[in-house]
């Protein structure tokens, strides 16, 4: 797609993707889980992650028929270029969206929590400014971010959990059901969203050691399920049910209560790096994503044109909302709710049309 | 041409980065470190703002070495007349040279007339409010807040905003002094099955609180009652039970001691037992808990809760003041069995207390939820409607473990 063609190691692509769809854990989502679940909201992430992962599955399986191929060219071939257009829209719809409501979510938290004075245009505008140079560079450079910070990210998030125990209580988890069984089971079924990112996986897929999207779908997602279910828990057993439903960001609260005597308080600073790289790596994957579909779309070799074009798209997205309570509505609405069945529906389009072409389309490598 | 580009694009987003908006110096704030507040006299609230003198906390400046140990907390007081209490932090930029700035609050004090009348509603502004912090403490004090923060001040610390901190850190040390910070306090606030328990502070009283010498247990006393002369003005003693964000009622050393023993807050505590065998005579035991108590909650037949608490303790001997022989292993258990006695008529005194202003601030209900499949269920129990009547059954092991640096008394002849 430029001038050479990039390559992403097993571990990178792992990283790249369980960032890219838990980096939301910082951020108001979890919120909209807490409400659906109440006291029992750690087990939607679960839930959650078991549908991420026949998602992620049902991928591999039309990817895998068509090695060397991403997702959008996969539909061209399958679904003719006129349906194909459409599959592609949406694919720009949700990494651009996404790419929007993170950019407006992590600025409107830097201005809530550390810089109140700067006007968020200037706080967008620093973002900004560090993805969209990552997303140019192109997806090695975005997956070898990912990969160079994943460890500061992991060790701040785990530091991040471990400081919090002193505040947990484990009378949270009753009454067990919480809101109830099948409320509990509808709250899992619409949130199915925040898996929607595995979409990645079929944008990079060409770039991926053949034989080895399996392997990083499955691990991205329960890595990612790891943390969800973690960031999703913890708060819960800090703050407790109801308190924690009110909360716009629990993480950051996390990081505002820990108290280690009298010089070990008002740490957030030090966690900062974890939501700012967090979000900024899935701004960068959503912009260099969101340019590569365009590219395949108009089916240009080189997806750096557009990097400029979405990242206007995205910030665009990022302000339609009048106010950060609308973007966490919308978010969860047309994102989190539907949007990855909406994904299902096309890949499993994608492997009826596969069927009815008669062909198994071509193997790969190992032949499966 | 391209790196020289480079180069210019990066210092420029080095500025950028650097924060003109957010510019501030720590030398041009006003840190709040307590705020008071009182029912208003020429509007709602009168607010009393604590801020610090950092010169006179870090000595003179210009390489000279800190004062320290001069005392006195080095702080001011101003209060404001306000409709709110977030709408004083504006007024008091207009009071003050340097802009006020609550993100080292350490203390926010309610007066006694207002808990009484219900602070729910500045709860919630309070946690959305990104310069304050659910670590700070609540505090109750006797009388009017804007007296108690002007006139608390430290003997021993430069910092008032460390002798905030050092003295509500005597939970450790003491049961008196509740743990509930802000974070526990608004939980429990929010959380049905069970109720917060806030410091209650006062200004040193300097009238005699007693009229004769009778003998009185010592965790008896609350702020503003405790009979001393010297030290600091302020003293923390006791706990203000809320309900529904409105103070009920107030709780005694020793019923604060209980109530922290139910939440695992109850390190250790020194307790003065009626020698069982020398009237007039104590013995004195550091007690620890040996596990927080185990509560069973069970529905009975008439819908009432029945609540059945196993309370292990463990502790060693610090003084047998009539010299009997209470460390020999057959004769242990007398004084095993007189410190149980003593603790289970604190522990029912404060149940009943409990019961009586109908707070479940000892945290029962968080135990009866098991009890409950989902959260529908257990808030149509209506736990803080049954709670009044419910059966609570108490029982309390004390064990020994040591005897101190003294294997056998012998006595004075």
């Amino acid at each position: 797609m430029s001038r050479y063609k990039p390559v992403v190691g097993v571990s990178e692509g792992i990283t790249l993707l369980f960032i890219f769809i838990s980096s939301k854990v910082f951020l108001a989502h979890i919120t909209f889980i807490l409400h659906d679940g109440m006291n029992a909201s750690w087990v939607i992430p679960f839930i959650n992650t078991f549908t991420g992962l026949l998602g992620v599955l049902l991928l591999v399986a039309v990817l895998d028929r068509h090695p060397g191929k991403d997702l959008v060219e996969i539909g061209d071939e399958l679904a003719g270029p006129y349906i194909n257009t459409l599959f592609a829209l949406y694919y720009l719809v949700v990494l651009v969206s996404g790419a929007g409501f993170a950019l407006r979510f992590i600025s409107e938290r830097v201005v809530a929590g550390f810089l109140t004075d700067t006007p968020i245009s200037m706080v967008t505008l620093s973002f900004l400014a560090g993805t969209v140079v990552v997303a140019y560079l192109g997806l090695e450079a975005v997956a070898r971010t990912a990969r160079f910070l994943v460890g500061v990210l992991v060790v701040s998030t785990l530091a991040l959990v471990v400081l919090t125990i002193p505040f947990w209580q484990w009378h949270v988890f009753y009454p067990l059901l919480g809101w109830g069984a099948w409320e509990v089971l509808q709250g899992a079924l619409t949130t199915t969203g925040n898996y929607v990112q595995i979409l990645l996986l079929g944008i990079i897929y060409p770039f991926l050691p053949r034989g080895k999207a399996r392997l990083v779908g499955v691990w991205g997602v329960l890595i990612a399920g790891f943390f969800f279910t973690l960031m999703v828990l913890v708060p819960l057993l800090i703050f407790t049910y109801p308190t924690i439903s009110e909360m716009t960001l629990p993480t950051f609260e996390m990081a505002r209560i820990i108290s280690i005597g009298r010089f070990g308080q008002r740490m957030e600073v030090v966690f900062l790096p974890i939501w700012v790289f967090a979000n900024m790596i899935f701004i960068t994957a959503s912009l260099y994503g969101g340019a590569a579909v365009l590219a395949r779309l108009c089916k240009l070799g080189d997806y750096r044109p557009f990097v400029p074009a979405v990242t206007v798209f995205t910030t665009v997205a990022a302000f339609i909302p009048q106010n950060v309570s609308q973007a966490s509505y919308w978010n969860h609405d047309y994102l989190t709710r539907y949007s990855f069945y909406v994904l299902v529906v096309i890949l499993l389009g994608l492997r009826l049309a596969a069927r009815l072409k008669g062909g198994r389309g071509a193997e790969n490598d190992q032949g499966v | 041409m391209t790196r020289v580009f480079s180069v210019v694009l990066l210092l420029a987003a080095v500025l950028v980065l650097g924060g003109c908006y957010d510019y501030s110096e720590p030398d041009e704030k006003a840190w709040i470190l307590a705020l008071g507040l009182d029912k208003g006299k020429q509007n709602v609230l009168t607010v009393t703002a604590v801020i610090a003198i950092p010169k006179g906390i870090a000595g003179g400046g210009g390489g000279e070495p800190a004062a320290g140990g001069g005392g006195g907390g080095k702080f001011f007081t101003v209060s404001l007349e306000a409709p709110t209490l977030l709408s004083s932090l504006e007024l008091l930029d207009a009071v003050v040279d340097r802009r006020a700035d609550m993100s080292h609050i350490k203390w926010l004090v309610f007066s006694r007339a207002l808990a009484e009348e219900g602070i729910g509603r500045y709860f919630g502004p309070i946690t959305r409010f990104h310069q304050f912090r659910r670590s700070t403490h609540l505090v109750v004090c006797e009388g009017r807040a804007e007296d108690f923060l002007k006139q608390g001040k430290p003997i021993l610390e430069d910092n008032v905003g460390k002798y905030y901190e050092l003295l509500m850190r005597g939970w450790r040390y003491t049961e008196f002094i509740p743990f509930d910070t802000f974070h526990f306090l608004y939980q429990k606030s929010n959380t049905p099955g069970v109720e917060p328990v806030a410091p209650l502070a006062a200004l040193n009283r300097k009238e005699p609180v007693y009229r004769n010498d009778t003998p009185k247990p010592k965790g008896a006393y609350q702020a503003g009652r405790l009979p001393r002369k010297g030290g600091g003005e302020i003293e923390i003693m006791g706990g203000a039970v809320f309900s529904k964000g409105r103070m009920v009622g107030t709780l005694d050393g020793d019923q604060v001691g209980v109530q922290k023993m139910f939440f695992g807050n109850l390190r250790r505590t020194i307790v003065d037992v009626p020698d069982p065998e020398h009237p007039g005579f104590y013995v004195i035991v550091d007690v620890h808990p040996r596990y927080t108590p185990r509560v069973d909650v069970r529905i009975g037949e008439d819908g009432l809760p029945e609540i059945a608490v196993r309370v292990a303790l463990e502790g060693s001997i610090m003084s047998i003041q009539s010299g009997e022989d209470y460390e020999s292993p057959e004769r242990l258990p007398v004084l095993e069995k007189a410190v149980a006695e003593a603790y289970l008529t604190d522990i029912n005194k404060t149940v009943a207390k409990s019961q009586a202003l109908g707070a479940d601030f000892l945290g029962f209900g968080l135990h009866a939820k098991k009890l409950f499949l989902t959260w529908p269920q257990w808030v149509a129990y209506d736990w803080d409607a049954k709670y009044p009547d419910a059966t609570v059954t108490v029982s309390v092991d004390f064990r020994v473990r040591r005897v101190g640096l003294i294997h056998k008394t012998e006595p004075l002849r």
